[in-house]
């Protein structure tokens, strides 16, 4: 066993995690000789119902504010048994009802119940979450906070010190770690690891910190992954983005003292490449590309494995990546694999990892063109179509020549059909071969045979070369690297927002800062072309 | 076009007079939700949510949080109502109907031209002065049990039935009393609230001891022992990879599998203690036994370990149990297995284990003089069981507020009848001087509120019981509503009590309704500044 426990935290990563189980769901298999490559029991629990059927329910524990969670109960139909809730009153006196306006399931979620085909899901039948949802969560993983309201106008969750504060007054008064993390922590054999979705450009940023800093303080050395989640900027009014950047800053400062890994996810504000269409105003669209690229990279951390058991799982992803130990920010990057064959567009993307192409480094801006020969990269290491790492501060940088990357180590995976290159590059590579080399990136690769599963619940993204939509499932390669130009990014983002933070705390975060980018220097001296800032 | 259109013209302004409108409007909205819920004789409310998920409450807290409310001014008003609730742990009901009162009151003199500002001064005026007049009014009793079962009762009255009221009232100041060691306040955290979903609410008992919502997650473990000498620890007895980067240090499988092994033998080394400790204190002797509560993971490498010795091992107990396991069995917890010796067991007569579905309650009794004890929460349903826990909640913290206040208020509404009259009394007028008297007034009106709310719920006639209650006070008696009768009655014979800290709401009252009045031409301020 080695179970993995996510904490959800706020719309925007709920959408992200919601997308997350539902490709887990899809691997389920039912027939005895089927045996699926993934080990289900990383991220589900078995339990019991309400009635002594038997569950089968993540192991997860998912935080959202009043009115976030649409249609989803608390109690599902498992676990629920109360037929009347008025005839459990202990009052002697009437009831009164207070009914708030119903939300009407939607044809999705209704389809599922009745077991006929599901309709189409569009932008505009997705409202919640939980519209696109297809799993059953265990009451205890449904967690309303009843202090803030979404998409409150009078007070919106969006300041930096309400999620602190949310999170300080309800752990006074409920100890939620004991209360919300703890149950399912205590169930696991062989915890692997807790892996968090969270927003870092809203009040979820703060609420995260605090949250983190008291599972640092009980479950000690538990490898912790911190996936934030940023919503698209664009077409905000100016101020709005500077609170977002501003709270992006202290998050990257706070979390990154205290989580083992932490990956910022943000859509690109360049163009996306031909192959994914995508409406970057539709956070079921949005997040269904964070998922994507978050499902394939930790994949290897939940399929079975025999021997590979202790090198394949988070904590280990964890050293491999920080390799100097200052270095826990990492950037995702993606590359869907357009079907129907791997051909002339197909073989450059995958950027076969054995195959020198000579010592410079590809610029990060330029993640279109990756895949040309001639713009080079590092020894083994790969830059792929779509950069999620967080592109908005790197235009910060634009005006500027751009920057070279240095990668200091990179976790590949390539998920979907062998292609015919693999003899060399397999997971021993992992293992072997870079051992105790220090100026060299490392470069890891993992791969599986099993393709990233295209649902009904998932938005029609990829389209191949024809434009025509891409069905089924759809071959991906992901990267997780540390590089240098986190350091540009975490720089620009102190220049952008160090005015703006309160006086009381801006020496510290621009200090951290300023630290955050300092140590992804370490080991890498050579023409290194210090901006000053 | 006003400032904030020029600004936004989305804005939707609205001038001065229109504001103070919607937000008077907004507080006697707000209010008319609440007060039926007032009092022994109030309703229950029914919430059902978006989802259609239901919610049985008859606490104004609740209420307040769970509720859609999109009025800014009413959320201003909840907000601080739930403030109130966060300091004194009742009381909300009564803070949300005083602000409608108020704002209400307030709108009769303003209709006259009288300015608002002028009236908030008489309100500060009044707020001052009711404060020192609950300073005399209140009385100073020694902490009882009587006084403390008083309490209890009239708390749990207002939100549960009779039959179940009578059944819990004692059984929370036995809890409150169990903890409480002078001088120090009493820490209700330390009186752990666990919720089982079994039977009915009159299950609901006080256990003397401690309840922990988990089991062994060993099979051949025990699950009955007696005479238990109980370990509580704050140690990792997981496999846990070491602190430095290992992967740089193996290169091969067998490298590898001897550093799992060496990481291994520390957790072993750990364990050994652990085991021959309980030789030490159980010796051969069958009737005696060992538990060990960690805070930190076991692995099922070390529970075997542990079962083959015949130890209970419970693993990731709650942060705060290791405190209440010391003042429930005695011990100390230990953070390192380096000190282990008899010295730092706790003991208890009987550790048991019940399985309830997929969960699993250990149960920790028969201790000696426990300083920190179990409420156990037993019902049918969800329902059930949450109505009882926010009851609960409210009366620990009424019992808790008397003993730390030392003192107790007439209730039945006797505060609010004496001291409206004292407002209005001329011994007091004739030091407010000018238009501010009027605020005055209008405070010493809106106080009123909470003995006729108390009236109509009760199906009373409200001017009729009112009436009485203000003759019966103006003969120099401490009156209050019998709501049976409608009659005055000495509230304290009946035990109507309530907790003078209750009346620190007012300060809070009067921000938010400040903030509320001067909220722009929008009546779209920032809410956040008054919290």
């Amino acid at each position: 066993m080695r179970e993995i426990i996510t904490l959800q935290l706020g719309q925007q990563s709920n959408y992200v995690a919601t997308h997350f189980w539902n490709t887990q769901e899809s691997y389920f298999t039912y027939g005895a000789d089927e045996e699926s490559p993934v080990d289900h029991d990383v991220h589900f629990r078995p339990g019991l119902g309400a009635d002594g059927t038997e569950t089968f329910m993540p192991r997860t524990v998912i935080y959202d504010l009043k009115g976030g969670f649409g249609t989803l109960k608390r109690l599902n139909d498992l676990y629920d048994i109360t037929e009347d809730a008025s005839s459990s009153s202990l009052w002697p006196g009437q009831a009164v009802v207070h009914r708030q306006e119903p939300i009407e399931a939607s044809a999705y979620q209704q389809s599922l119940d009745t077991g006929q085909a599901p309709p189409e899901l569009t932008t505009s039948t997705v409202r919640y979450w939980s519209d696109f949802n297809r799993v059953f969560y265990h009451p205890k993983s449904v967690v309303q906070l009843n202090e803030y309201e979404l998409n409150s106008t009078l007070m919106p969750f969006e300041k930096w010190h309400m999620g602190e504060e949310l999170f300080a007054n309800l752990d006074k008064e409920h100890d939620l770690l004991d209360r919300d993390l703890r149950p399912f922590a205590e169930e696991a054999d062989n915890m692997q690891g807790i892996q968090i979705m969270s927003g870092i450009d809203d009040a979820w940023g703060g609420f995260a910190a605090k949250y983190i800093e008291q599972i640092r303080d009980e479950y000690g050395k538990t490898p912790v992954w911190v996936f934030g989640v940023q919503e698209p900027v664009r077409g905000l009014p100016r101020e709005k983005r500077l609170l977002k950047l501003v709270n992006k800053a202290r998050a990257l400062a706070e979390l990154s003292s205290q989580a083992s890994l932490v990956v910022p996810l943000a859509m690109p504000e360049e163009l996306l490449p031909s192959s994914i269409h995508l409406d970057a105003s539709s956070p079921w669209h949005v997040s269904a590309l964070f998922a994507a690229a978050i499902e394939s990279t930790t994949l290897y951390s939940r399929l079975r494995t025999t021997d590979l058991a202790y090198s394949s799982n988070l904590g280990r992803m964890t050293d491999l990546l920080n390799v100097f130990g200052r270095q826990n920010i990492a950037n995702i990057e993606m590359s869907p694999i357009k079907p129907p064959s791997p051909a002339q567009n197909g073989t450059n993307g995958l950027t076969n990892p054995t195959n020198a192409r000579g010592e410079l480094v590809s610029n990060p801006n330029d993640n279109s063109i990756d895949d040309e020969s001639d713009s080079g990269l590092q020894k083994g290491t790969a830059s792929l179509e779509v950069d999620l790492s967080s592109p908005q501060d790197l235009r910060l940088e634009s005006g500027r020549r751009p920057r070279k990357r240095y990668v200091f180590s990179q976790v590949q995976t390539y998920r979907g059909p062998n292609i015919e290159k693999t003899a060399a590059d397999d997971e021993d590579g992992v293992t072997t071969g870079h051992f105790g080399m220090r100026r060299r990136p490392k470069v890891h690769n993992y791969r599986s045979e099993l393709s990233f599963p295209l649902l009904d619940s998932y938005p029609k993204l990829f389209r191949d070369d024809n434009a025509h939509v891409v069905k089924e499932c759809i071959a991906m390669r992901t990267a997780l690297s540390t590089d240098t130009s986190v350091m540009a990014k975490v720089r620009g983002l102190r220049t952008a927002v160090i005015r703006s933070i309160g006086v009381e705390d801006r020496e510290m975060i621009g200090n951290e800062l300023a630290e955050i980018a300092e140590g992804y220097k370490e080991g890498w001296s050579s023409g290194s072309d210090d901006d000053d800032d | 076009m006003s400032a904030a259109e020029l600004l936004n013209p989305k804005a939707e302004s609205r001038r001065r007079g229109e504001a103070l409108q919607v937000n008077i409007s907004a507080g006697e909205g707000l209010r008319n939700v609440l007060k039926s819920n007032l009092g022994p004789l109030g309703t229950i409310k029914m919430l059902v949510d978006g989802a259609g998920q239901i919610k049985l409450t008859k606490d104004g807290n609740v209420l307040l949080r769970e509720m859609q409310i999109t009025n800014p001014t009413a959320v201003m008003i909840g907000r601080a109502a739930t403030a109130q609730d966060d300091i004194c742990g009742d009381g909300t009901t009564s803070v949300v109907l005083l602000v409608g009162e108020l704002l209400k009151q307030a709108e009769r003199y303003i209709a006259e031209g009288l300015h608002p500002r002028v009236i908030t001064d008489g309100f500060e005026i009044a707020k001052v002065e009711a404060l020192k007049f609950l300073d005399s009014f209140k009385l100073p009793r020694k902490i009882d049990r009587e006084l403390l079962l008083n309490v209890a009762r009239t708390s749990l009255a207002t939100k549960l039935n009779a039959s179940l009221t009578a059944k819990l009232y004692p059984n929370l100041v036995d809890a409150v009393l169990a903890i409480y060691q002078e001088p120090a306040k009493p820490d209700l955290h330390m009186i752990e609230i666990m919720k089982m979903q079994h039977r009915t609410a009159s299950d609901t008992q006080l256990v003397r001891g401690l309840v922990l919502d988990h089991g062994a997650r060993h099979p051949d473990m025990p699950k009955r022992l007696e005479n238990a000498y109980i370990l509580t620890l704050n140690v990792s007895l997981e496999y846990e990879k070491s602190e430095i980067n290992s992967g740089f240090f193996y290169s091969s499988a067998e490298q590898r599998d001897k550093l799992v092994e060496s990481e291994r033998r520390f957790v072993d080394a750990k364990l050994k203690k652990i085991v021959e400790l309980k030789q030490e204190v159980c010796g051969g002797d069958p009737k005696k036994s060992f538990v060990v509560i960690n805070q930190k993971g076991i692995d099922p490498l070390s529970l075997d370990v542990l079962a083959k010795n015949g130890i209970l091992a419970l693993r990731r107990a709650k942060r705060r149990n290791m405190e209440r396991l010391q003042l429930v069995c005695g011990g100390s917890a230990q953070n390192s297995v380096e000190d282990l010796s008899p010295e730092i067991l706790g003991w208890a007569g009987l550790v048991y284990e019940q399985t309830l579905g997929e969960e699993k309650f250990t149960f920790v009794e028969e201790v000696k003089d426990p300083k920190s004890v179990t409420l156990l929460i037993k019902g049918p349903n969800q329902h059930t069981i949450t109505q009882v826990t926010d009851a609960v909640r409210d009366g620990l913290r009424s019992v808790y507020n008397t003993i730390v206040d030392k003192s107790v208020v007439p209730g039945a509404g006797a505060y609010q009848v004496a001291c409206a009259a004292h407002l209005k009394a001329d011994a007091f007028s004739k030091t407010v001087k000018g238009k501010a008297k009027w605020g005055v007034a209008a405070f010493a009106d809106a106080l009123l509120i909470i003995p006729k709310t108390l009236a109509a719920n009760a199906g009373l006639d409200i001017q009729d019981a009112l009436a009485a209650l203000q003759d019966g006070y103006a003969d120099g008696d401490v009156v209050g509503l019998d709501l049976t009768t409608g009659q005055p009655m000495d509230p304290e014979l009946e035990g109507v009590s309530s907790i003078a800290s209750n009346l620190l709401l007012c300060d809070e009252l009067l921000k938010a309704r400040q903030m509320g009045r001067q909220g722009g031409p929008g009546g779209m301020d920032e809410p956040g500044d008054s919290m």
